[in-house]
């Protein structure tokens, strides 16, 4: 999961330690079933058979990639997990890493070809579906072609086990995967768990704190991870139509019932680029946007 | 590159509640948070046992806190008070608290007719009274259900006390609905400076209620209280003097019933809004019991958290009281019962008040109240007790409190 993972709760000590158990093992499967770093997850295997033959899928893959193309369809197609492929382009063109290190002073633009060649491997609409005696299976038609689920592994993780906390009985309790977060409930006094928002151009400050009572709150922002370009800060999320990083929006943070539902809406935002804010205003209901020059759009 | 903040762009400004938008059937975030429900997720609705007191808090909480009330030229009191509570596991929660009162300042002793109209007299002598008190409390839960016990003592030169009560508590339907029950008894001495003589009097108290959630942000509670007791209720120091023409005037000392029965309604409703933070509560109460005395209480309150988690709550009361039936402010015979304390009056009463919260760290807490009362005869509809004098009142309590 590459993240650190923290969980906060209001209760004895023999309850949270049960509690932390079942988080580490939930995201230990979460992570061994969908990761594409591990040669034996589905998300592995699917990629692996790119170009070959069509994967049968699970239940639960299938209900996560029928969310992500709700994702691609409700973005207008920027939100798309088959442009996993820009990222390697991208990187090999200088690695993507916070705007502080000192490896990240200049990367190059990668060459026309090369650019024209991975664009080719991208576009969710290209997959084919099957659906034959009630399973569901995917099939990647090109040799090179891939489905990373990025971030929304890592939110589904996050909501799979706040429900399980929730069924042990604990509801003040706080999950936070690197970022996102999820609360199972409020504090026992009714009071909210109190969320400081990372200030995208100032390292250590905050840009607000946001009261959460219980439900998803994950931010996608340029400020962490990102390339810069001839002095020019663009994000680590890629437009699949034009191969290039988006840029616009420093950052956008969600609140929804669920830490899917809040991240993907966060990450669509971004990949709006200047017209994220607008995008949030019809989208969700609890939000605060940052734009590069300091203008603001919330619903608090 | 300046960093203000321009106005904020809202395109929806005909849908600033954020459940429209939520709820939209076209807006995006509705069509992802259907898509969602295909997954094995679950959202929860708020239990009805997250809006009662603060039960399964790990570690403990100490609080230490001055309170000082102050009536209008008459009684002060200050009371520096230290409380705990701890919870060793989940299920079991153990508190308690000691305090200790100064009472100083002039009681009214007399109430004399003699200047034509009634009028309040104080005695001369001024009253300093200590009053030391502590109450220790536990409970311990299985499953959804939780028994409590409590014990507490109060003692003054002429005055001790010792009670005691249990509770009972179930959480049903999904945790939505909590019904509880309590009993309690109290054992009374009264003393009066310089007599040996000591008083008894012993009282019971039943309670039963239910809370009952009614929406994820709503939820209402009801409890019914009946009590009875026996014993000497007088107040030693009081008497009334009416005067009727020229010669001695007619005594009559502070005397009540030997027995009460008294009955108590709280009903109350609390509505959050997410919006702008803040819940609402609306209280109403009803008190009758047989010596006569009618009262009704509404009480408006909305407690709005802050981003920093500080907290803070306006609450306003308004109370009328219909007087006991042997309450008067002259006696033209001396009787069995008769009593000129003006607590047993007819009047109304309005309470201002405000309590706010401050934390300081993430363990460390300040807590003010503030409260204004007032009370005037005429305020009560249908009118008060005639020449009833005003009472106005104020009240300040200051804490800190520890979590560790």
């Amino acid at each position: 999961m590459s993240c650190r993972i923290e969980l906060q709760a209001v209760s004895s000590a023999p309850v949270f330690a049960k509690a932390a158990a079942t988080v580490e093992a939930e995201t230990r499967r979460i992570e061994a079933h969908f990761s594409r770093y591990r040669p034996d997850s589905m998300v592995s295997r699917i990629n692996q058979a790119a170009g070959k033959q069509a994967v049968v899928l699970d239940a639960e893959t299938a209900a996560l990639l029928d969310f992500a193309d709700h994702c691609y369809r409700a973005s207008g197609g920027v939100f798309d997990i088959t442009s996993g492929a820009l990222r390697q382009l991208w990187a090999q063109a200088g690695s993507l890493a916070a705007p502080l290190a000192a490896s990240a002073t200049r990367h190059r633009l990668p060459d026309a070809a090369a650019l024209a060649r991975v664009c080719a491997l991208i576009g969710w609409e290209k997959l084919v579906w099957q659906r034959a005696h009630g399973e569901t299976s995917i099939f990647l038609p090109q040799p090179g072609m891939e489905i990373d689920l990025g971030g929304l592994g890592k939110e589904y993780a996050a909501d799979r086990a706040a429900t399980l906390l929730r069924q042990q009985g604990l509801s003040a309790a706080l999950l936070n995967f690197g970022g996102d977060l999820h609360a199972c409930g409020p504090w026992p006094d009714g009071s909210p768990w109190q969320v400081g928002i990372a200030h995208p151009r100032q390292p250590g400050a905050l840009l607000a704190t946001l009261p959460l009572f219980q439900g998803g709150l994950a931010s996608s922002g340029d400020y962490a991870r990102c390339l810069l370009i001839d002095g020019v800060r663009y994000s680590h999320l890629f437009d699949p139509r034009s191969g290039y990083p988006v840029r616009g929006l420093a950052s956008a943070t969600v609140l929804a019932d669920t830490c899917l539902v809040a991240g993907a809406l966060a990450s669509i935002a971004l990949l709006h680029g200047a017209a994220g804010g607008d995008f949030l205003a019809s989208a969700a209901s609890r939000y605060l946007a940052v734009d590069d020059a300091g203008r603001q759009w919330q619903r608090r | 590159m300046g960093w203000e903040v321009a106005a904020v762009a809202a395109i929806d400004s005909l849908c600033r509640s954020a459940g429209a938008i939520a709820r939209n059937p076209t807006s995006v975030g509705f069509l992802l948070a259907s898509a969602a429900l295909a997954l094995p997720l679950s959202s929860t609705p708020v239990q009805a046992g997250d809006f009662s007191s603060p039960a399964g808090v790990d570690a403990a909480e100490v609080g230490v806190a001055y309170l000082r009330y102050q009536e209008n030229g008459r009684m002060r009191a200050d009371a520096p008070l230290l409380w705990f509570n701890v919870s060793p596991d989940e299920s079991l929660q153990i508190g308690g608290s000691v305090d200790l009162d100064t009472l100083s300042g002039a009681s009214v002793q007399y109430v004399s007719n003699r200047s034509g109209t009634p009028v309040h007299a104080l005695s001369g002598a001024s009253v300093n009274e200590r009053r030391t008190g502590s109450e220790v409390h536990a409970s311990k839960a299985w499953g959804e259900q939780r028994v409590g016990v409590s014990v507490a003592q109060s003692r003054e030169t002429d005055y001790r006390s010792q009670s005691a009560a249990i509770d009972y508590r179930i959480e049903t339907n999904a945790r939505n609905t909590t019904y509880s029950v309590g009993l309690g008894h109290s054992s009374d001495e009264i003393g009066k400076h310089g007599s040996p003589i000591w008083r008894a009097r012993h009282s019971q108290d039943v309670l039963l209620g239910v809370t009952q959630l009614l929406t994820a942000r709503s939820l209402v509670q009801s409890n019914l209280a009946y009590g009875w007791g026996s014993g000497d209720y007088n107040d030693p120091y009081k008497s009334t003097l009416s005067f009727f023409g020229p010669g001695a005037p007619v005594v009559q000392p502070d005397r009540r019933p030997e027995a009460r029965h008294h009955l108590a309604w709280l009903s109350r409703y609390r509505h959050f809004l997410p919006q702008i933070n803040t819940a609402l509560g609306l209280d109403y109460r009803y008190y009758r019991d047989d010596w006569g005395v009618r009262a009704h209480t509404v009480e408006l309150s909305a407690a709005h958290t802050l981003e920093n988690g500080a907290r803070w709550v306006p609450l306003l009361r308004y109370y009328t009281q219909h007087a006991a039936d042997f309450y008067a402010q002259s006696f033209a015979v001396r009787s069995a019962t008769g009593s000129s304390d003006t607590r047993l009056a007819a009047f109304g009463a309005l309470t201002l008040g405000l309590r706010f919260e401050w934390p300081l760290t993430a363990q460390s807490r300040v807590d003010l109240s503030l409260a204004s009362y007032r009370q005037r005869a005429a305020w009560r509809p249908g009118g008060g007790t005639p020449d009833l004098p005003r009472l106005d009142a104020g009240y300040l309590m200051l804490g800190y409190v520890w979590r560790f």
